[in-house]
């Protein structure tokens, strides 16, 4: 038998991949003179940020009300995008999946159309809508649709993809219209998984409902804004602690129902 | 091959009078090599016919064929008097009057037996109606109950379709099938996924269920004694081609046994 030599510990680079190896090496050095993260900078930083939490404590209550007040609308906001976004993803994810669509160019038009709703941040998309529609909550609303159709479409579509082609087919053996094979085999299949996305979205807009404030689109944004630009620390500090807060009950609760239905 | 075919009847012209006729049927998955070609068989009204072979033979593909939910390359396919092959307003509505029991049960895990049954309805044209048992008519789910009952299940109607035994789980796809109202049922390996008790259950049952409704049925199987029990007619493909064709009762098992050597 003859003898096997032993596997080189490294294997060959081509010129070419040795060449793209030093090109990213490159970018990602110049990344960080670019972004001007020196350790100088950083250690003036570090007792500015530390003057800063020491104004913002103890956190101010005195607004409390209409911070709340602010809150719940934020939730509100988000709770609306994220129900309209989920509304409209269904259809789009459907039209979006290959083996459900009516055509492979309404899948490439869909796909299009939901990764720029995905692409552009739900900040640029507040500004769209503040302009289309004026300053407040129906702007963030609008948005955070517009982020969620991104988001949702393109995984409903996906778990659409992933489900057992037994059960389609058998329907399809039997003659049952397109509508009966998603609604009876091909939903039901992806439902859990249609669900985490549900929630995640909801998660997901509570977080961007928060920002959107700051482009005038409604929301808890604005008091945060106006805070700080008055150099009200402390009151920017309550706004900061109830805005964790609702984040933290908001990914609570949907771990919570996550695991109830699942 | 040392078998001596009792008969073999390869029809030049699609029977009228047939519940299922094939004529120049040829599939290949893979160009210049056909899974089989020029296939021509009549299938009767009522009658039960085995299709055996070795593994590759094309009787899942033949079988597939037969609804078009695999597209033949050439041939003629009528079933019932219409043509499978034609445009697919026509398909789905020959689609609706056959039944189909695959192997692997193909129900929906997630949902209860009972409506994986009432989907059956889905043939009959009830749309939203057959998506659940929860939106179906009363008079939908009670006819789905009973076929769970004529297949022994009526008692786990409720029960998620995952959390059944195989044996169960075909049953219920047959419950499904029989929900349809077809007039010919055809059945990929019904009973190859299950252990041979409960293979031997489900070929009982599905028989018996199809003798009484009187339907067309063509099933496929490796098990010859099902074959030779259940069937009226055994059809054995071979090299791509029809080698045997034979009413089931001049057939001994042995002879079926050489036809895989």
């Amino acid at each position: 038998m003859s003898e096997i030599a032993l596997p080189s510990r490294v294997s060959r680079v081509s010129p070419l991949t040795f060449a793209l190896s030093l090109a990213v090496i490159a970018f990602v050095i110049a990344s960080f003179t670019t972004s001007g993260i020196a350790p100088d900078k950083l250690s003036r930083g570090i007792p500015a940020l530390g003057r800063l939490v020491g104004q913002m404590f103890p956190p101010s209550v005195e607004r409390l009300e209409p911070v709340l007040w602010s809150l719940l609308q934020t939730f509100q906001m988000a709770v609306a995008g994220t129900i309209l976004g989920l509304i409209f993803s269904l259809p789009l994810a459907i039209l979006a999946a290959p083996s459900l669509s009516p055509h492979p160019a309404v899948v490439w038009v869909v796909r299009s159309v939901v990764a720029l709703f995905r692409t552009v941040p739900d900040l640029v998309w507040a500004i769209v809508f503040v302009i289309a529609v004026g300053l407040g909550p129906a702007a963030g609303v609008l948005a955070l649709m517009v982020d969620t159709i991104g988001f949702a479409a393109r995984f409903f579509a996906e778990a659409m993809e992933e489900t057992e082609k037994g059960p389609r087919e058998a329907l399809t053996a039997m003659g049952a219209r397109r509508s009966g094979i998603i609604f009876a085999s091909v939903i039901p299949q992806a439902l859990p998984s249609m669900i985490n996305t549900s929630l995640f979205s909801l998660e997901k807009a509570t977080r961007g409902s928060v920002v959107l404030g700051l482009v005038g689109a409604g929301g808890i944004g604005i008091e945060l804004k106006v805070s700080l630009e008055m150099f009200d620390y402390d009151q920017a500090a309550t706004i900061v602690i109830a805005i964790f807060l609702l984040v933290l009950a908001v990914e609570r609760a949907s771990t919570w129902v996550r695991n109830r239905i699942l | 091959m040392n078998v001596e075919f009792t008969s073999i009847k390869q029809s030049a012209e699609v029977g009228p009078s047939a519940a299922i006729a094939i004529s120049g049927l040829t599939k290949s998955f893979t160009p210049g090599m056909p899974v089989f070609s020029d296939i021509t068989l009549d299938i009767e009204p009522g009658s039960i016919v085995a299709l055996i072979g070795a593994n590759g033979a094309g009787k899942s593909t033949l079988l597939r064929c037969i609804p078009r939910l695999i597209e033949p390359d050439m041939g003629k396919i009528r079933v019932l008097g219409s043509n499978v092959l034609g445009p697919s307003r026509e398909l789905r509505g020959v689609r609706t009057r056959i039944g189909f029991v695959f192997q692997k049960h193909n129900l929906v895990g997630r949902l209860s037996a009972l409506t994986n049954v009432v989907h059956g309805a889905q043939a009959r044209g009830f749309g939203a109606k057959a998506w659940l048992q929860s939106l179906a008519p009363q008079s939908i789910r009670k006819e789905a109950l009973h076929c769970l009952g004529r297949v022994g299940l009526a008692a786990m109607a409720a029960q998620r379709a995952d959390q059944l035994s195989g044996g169960q789980s075909q049953r219920v796809a047959i419950a499904r099938a029989l929900m349809q109202h077809p007039e010919i049922v055809l059945a990929d390996e019904p009973a190859a996924s299950l252990d041979p008790q409960a293979g031997d259950e489900v070929m009982q049952l599905f028989a018996a269920l199809m003798r009484q409704e009187a339907k067309t049925v063509v099933f496929t199987s490796h098990n010859l004694s099902h074959s030779l029990l259940f069937a009226d007619r055994v059809i054995a493909l071979g090299g791509g081609k029809i080698v045997l064709d034979s009413p089931s009762a001049r057939l001994r098992e042995s002879e079926l046994r050489d036809l895989y050597v």
